[in-house]
């Protein structure tokens, strides 16, 4: 009985010792998205290799998506307890801007592998991809040269797409349209839209039903195939390059204003652009790492095609215009 | 007890309305209704809820009275468990598991013209029905055994026995029913988004999704939930208006036990039907499973960690919401008892309609009260378990509430004569008739709560995953085999708990 109840107080002094230990180590708060956080997500290794030079915690708070982040942010003002928020997309960063809610990082961005250089004072990227139609080779033998083949033959593959509303590939896609067939673009929507299987919510569902094979396209990023490269040793699946270019997607993350640690904040932002941080990126991510560094990506990334040119619609005309562009999707998707 | 209820709906809806008055929020905006667009959506919603719950309901009548009138049928508890199953099966493995069995390349294909209207009512059949045969089954169990003798002595064919025997009891619980599953159609999500074929097949329940989620306009989240409470109102009047209230005699109830060679070929048939409905999608994530990296699934630490959390959020939800309905219920007695009968089907009505207002805007608007006063992170569980065991309320109320109401006619009398009240009362004479019901209420709440994925990912925490979550992020990661393992432990685990809440609280079957 005694040797129970000595136990029991030693492991309440120890168990103290540890919450004490706890509050002199300053801790970071990182607002993310959940795939970043989850266990197939950069998120513990990063936590790991960040930890292990900055003597405090990395708490990493995983929610929906960037439109989550901005949400919480905003409803929290100044109770919030997030030093750093940590991938919202170029979609977002007007409106992220706007907000008000965040500081400047004082960073540049040495070495950067984005495809037009970088410049920002608010927000810094850590990762970029391209929107893509991914396809199995053996079922597709020849896939359309450009989105406007896509969009001309009627006979043409069916496709698997996500939906604006929900989903950042959904945006995507509708960004990319705009920025090819611009005024026209629904026109070139109402004759794609017999061949789209269906629009899911977000990405997991529409690829999980391109790998049961319902579409012979579904939208997804130029990577994707690097993915089954490397943890599958499957090389069926490849991304079709499309002549017009592909819409680029890129991942900022920004320091927070009402952080009580900035010095530290500004740490990490400077471990996001290191060689540490960037080396994670591609095989848990499964994106492009922002800084092109020694041996950061993989050989497999070899084999993917090579999406220039890059496009991107400027930041504002896309949070002015957003809300119509949809509608007008809406419309012609709806008739 | 109906205030709190209020509270907890009504509060979190007060909260995101006054955000609009704020700066830097879209202002409210009553106009919404002259969009053309949401017109289309209203009337979409409605009319695939409507199908779905006929074709869900009218084949469960079969179903539910082939078990009733086979009462030997063996593995019937299996069976019956089996069709519990589909509830908590999270939506995308629901979509999955369809497109296993009528995609492309399926078992039965129906190609493209599964994306549209089929597709949703196909998976929603599949939730649907099974459900519809667990609810509808106990009351025929509640008929009296002199009813069958009588029906015997005057000859009556199975249609006259179905028409003057079972169907006054069933009259009484039918339109509960369809109530229920009209408003899990109404709200159904990601069927209806991934199965629908595109924006043509879009809910209120997505609209609302979308001014939350990706506008940001509060506001109109909150006036587009308040449309679709108000929908299901009137769609809960008009069910209502069906319904009898039960004319209560004491008599021994035993299982039907007659022979007939023909109907039995014909009920036998019904079931093997049904379980092949129910089965197939069960059997394709099943069979994915076992193909999937099974050994390394189930090696991982983190995996029984997200399982122990599951199963504390579904008990302590079934625990809550059981309680919850239970005292609502015994107030909507006493009211029916006072001769109140209006207000006593108002009680029932408030707490069967919780259901269709979203989680996403009962949460959201939770964690606009709660933010300023404290720390969020840490009251993660208590928010998920509070507003799981308020989506479960619907559920406890079907399945308690007619045998309630039997219990107070028969017994309050009594009960008032002996002075039984209190622990005694519920000790002597409530508990031996009640807790099957009870514990089917229990089952169902902790089930639908295991597979709940909706308010746990609105938070967001670094240490609070569930199964359902798991299997997201899995998928997210494009470990889709990953996922289908996960899914299928979920499922194993429903069962499991199912099985045996079920059984320790309902007792031994007929006894």
């Amino acid at each position: 009985m005694k040797s129970v109840s000595s136990c029991i107080g030693t492991l309440l002094v120890s168990l103290l010792f540890c919450f004490s230990l706890q509050a002199a180590t300053p801790n970071l708060v990182v607002y993310t998205y959940d795939s970043f956080t989850s266990d197939w997500g950069p998120g513990p290794k990063v936590k790991a290799a960040f930890e292990a030079k900055c003597l405090c915690t990395l708490e990493l708070v995983g929610l929906s998506d960037g439109v989550a982040m901005l949400n919480r942010l905003k409803l929290e003002g100044d109770n919030s307890r997030a030093d750093i928020v940590l991938g919202i997309d170029t979609n977002l960063t007007a409106e992220a801007r706007s907000s008000g809610l965040f500081a400047r990082h004082g960073l540049s961005l040495p070495g950067s592998a984005l495809p037009n250089p970088w410049q920002d004072d608010l927000f810094l990227p850590y990762d970029f991809g391209y929107f893509a139609f991914v396809y199995n080779k053996e079922r597709l033998a020849s896939p359309p040269a450009s989105l406007r083949q896509l969009v001309e033959n009627t006979e043409g593959p069916t496709l698997l797409i996500q939906d604006p509303r929900t989903s950042t590939p959904g945006l995507g896609l509708l960004l990319w349209m705009k920025k090819v067939f611009g005024k026209e673009s629904d026109k070139a929507w109402a004759k794609l839209s017999p061949r789209i299987v269906t629009v899911s919510k977000g990405w997991s569902e529409a690829y999980g039903l391109f790998l049961k094979g319902e579409a012979d396209m579904v939208l997804s990023y130029t990577t994707s195939p690097a993915y089954h490269l490397i943890a599958e040793q499957d090389s069926r699946f490849a991304a079709a390059r499309f002549a017009e270019g592909h819409y680029q997607q890129i991942e900022v993350a920004g320091i927070v204003q009402t952080s009580q640690q900035k010095r530290l904040a500004g740490e990490f932002l400077e471990f996001m652009i290191s060689e540490d941080f960037q080396k994670i990126i591609p095989t848990t991510n499964w994106m492009y790492p922002a800084v092109t560094g020694e041996a950061v990506l993989p050989a497999e990334f070899d084999q993917l095609i090579d999406p220039s040119p890059a496009l991107l619609l400027d930041e504002a005309s896309v949070a002015n215009e957003r809300k119509g562009w949809v509608d007008e999707w809406l419309e012609v998707m709806s008739r | 007890m109906l205030t709190m209820l209020a509270l907890l709906v009504l509060a979190p809806m007060a909260g995101l309305l006054h955000l609009s008055a704020l700066p830097g929020y879209e202002a409210l905006d009553l106009r919404f209704w002259e969009n053309a667009y949401l017109r289309r959506v209203v009337f979409f919603s409605l009319w695939q809820a409507l199908l779905s719950t006929l074709l869900s309901v009218l084949p469960a009548i079969l179903v539910a009275r082939a078990f009733a009138m086979l009462p030997d049928l063996p593995l019937r508890r299996l069976l019956l468990g089996l069709f519990a199953l589909p509830l908590v099966v999270p939506a995308v493995v629901v979509v999955m598991a369809v497109v296993s069995v009528y995609g492309s390349d399926g078992w039965l294909p129906i190609g493209r013209s599964l994306y549209g209207i089929n597709g949703i009512l196909l998976a929603h059949v599949f939730f649907n029905l099974p459900l519809a045969v667990r609810l509808l089954l106990p009351q025929w169990q509640a008929v009296p055994q002199h009813h069958w003798q009588l029906g015997e002595q005057l000859g009556m064919n199975a249609w006259q026995r179905f028409r003057f025997i079972e169907w006054p009891l069933l009259r009484e619980s039918l339109p509960g029913v369809l109530l229920l599953i009209f408003m899990l159609c109404l709200t159904s999500f990601a069927v209806v988004l991934t199965l629908g074929g595109g924006p043509r097949s879009t809910t209120v329940e997505v609209a609302i999704y979308q001014s939350l989620r990706f506008d940001f306009d509060p506001a109109r989240a909150v006036l587009l939930a308040l449309l679709q409470l108000g929908l299901c109102m009137l769609v809960a009047m008009l069910t209502l208006k069906l319904q009898r209230m039960p004319e209560v005699e004491i008599a021994i109830s035993t299982p039907y036990r007659r022979r007939e060679d023909l109907s039995r070929w014909f009920n036998l048939g019904l079931i093997l039907m049904a379980t092949l409905y129910v089965g197939m999608p069960l059997l394709s994530l099943l069979i994915d499973a076992l193909d999937g990296p099974l050994g390394q699934a189930l090696g991982d630490l983190r995996l029984w960690q997200a399982l122990v959390n599951t199963l504390s959020i579904g008990l302590s939800a079934a625990l809550l919401s059981v309680t919850a309905g239970w005292f609502l219920l015994q107030y909507s007695a006493s009211l029916a008892r006072e001769g109140r009968a209006r207000a006593a089907k108002l009680v029932d009505l408030a707490g069967s309609t919780v259901y269709v207002v979203p989680p996403l805007v009962i949460g959201t608007g939770m964690f606009v009260l709660l933010s300023p006063h404290v720390d969020v992170f840490s009251w993660v569980y208590p928010i998920v378990i509070a507003v799981n065991a308020l989506m479960g309320l619907p559920f406890v109320i079907r399945c308690l509430g007619p045998a309630m109401r039997q219990n107070h006619a028969r017994y309050h009398r009594l009960c008032l004569g002996l002075a039984l009240h209190g622990w005694n009362r519920f000790r002597y004479v409530e508990w031996p008739s009640l807790r099957r019901p009870l514990g089917l209420a229990i089952a169902l709440v902790a089930v639908l709560a295991m597979g709940d994925l909706g308010v746990i990912a609105l938070f967001g925490s670094t240490h609070s995953t569930t199964l359902a979550l798991m299997i997201y992020q899995q998928l997210g990661a494009y470990l889709v085999a990953q996922a289908t393992v996960t899914a299928v432990l979920l499922l194993l685990l429903c069962l499991g708990v199912f099985a045996l809440l079920e059984r320790c609280i309902g007792g031994r079957p007929d006894a």
